[in-house]
């Protein structure tokens, strides 16, 4: 199932995603942006972020440097 | 407040550290490293975003050219991230006692598998209490406006329990 978006993307930005999809590197523009939105969304998972900042907080408690 | 001597800490800077501390008007905070390390990708970045940021007068400033090798390159890629991430992780690599300062969740991921120490804004602002910089109340102020005056995003239960155990630590 997919779900149409509409959002504003820098346009040097949408150029080089429209020159690989032209070169035929990936099938469309549809298949890039769901690509690179997944791959952000692997290395940014909450989880992570909120065990990130919660070692933040303990070097800024009890870290010796 | 009384101020501690200055560590003989060096730091990395991506962005966001140093763009979130203008923001908070904390900027000052890096005064307490021996030496700021910053590639000149990322300083590029900081002044395309806070044109006014000002750390030129830090005369542990140093502000450096780099051009990434290919195994960070590699590493970045799978990653994602951008060339001032990049940059900074190369810089690692020649000071990889320095600590990593980042907020981004990937090129943290990607410095902590390199065994590099990392650390971002809330990191730099709750160390202040310990280093005697800014008081508890100062900070926990701070952290209260984060969401108003501030583009470092955090989740708002998070950010409450950082509070809480921040007023529950003994002044």
């Amino acid at each position: 199932m997919t779900k149409t978006v509409t959002a504003k993307l820098p346009e040097q930005l949408l150029k080089q995603a429209e020159i690989l999809v032209r070169e035929g590197w990936i099938s469309d523009l549809n298949t890039l942006l769901s690509e690179a939105l997944r791959r952000y969304l692997e290395s940014h998972q909450s989880h992570l972020t909120e065990s990130f900042v919660n070692e933040d907080v303990n070097w800024g408690l009890h870290g010796k440097d | 407040m009384e101020k501690t001597e200055r560590s003989d800490l060096v730091v990395v800077c991506d962005a966001g550290p140093i763009i979130h501390l203008d923001e908070l008007k904390q900027l000052h905070l890096f005064i307490d490293f021996e030496k700021v390390l910053i590639p000149e990708s990322v300083w590029k970045e900081i002044k395309f975003h806070r044109p006014d940021t000002e750390l030129n007068s830090f005369n542990g400033l140093i502000i450096q050219g780099i051009k990434p090798s290919n195994e960070i390159l590699a590493l970045t890629k799978i990653f994602t991230l951008h060339q001032g991430e990049t940059d900074a992780l190369e810089l690692m690599r020649k000071f990889n006692t320095a600590i990593f300062l980042t907020d981004d969740t990937a090129a943290r991921l990607a410095a902590k598998g390199l065994n590099y120490k990392v650390h971002g804004t809330i990191g730099i602002l709750i160390r202040s209490i310990r280093r005697q910089l800014c008081s508890k109340d100062q900070i926990i102020a701070l952290l209260r406006d984060l969401p108003l005056v501030s583009t470092l995003y955090i989740k708002k239960s998070l950010l409450n329990s950082i509070i809480q155990q921040l007023e529950e630590i003994p002044n």
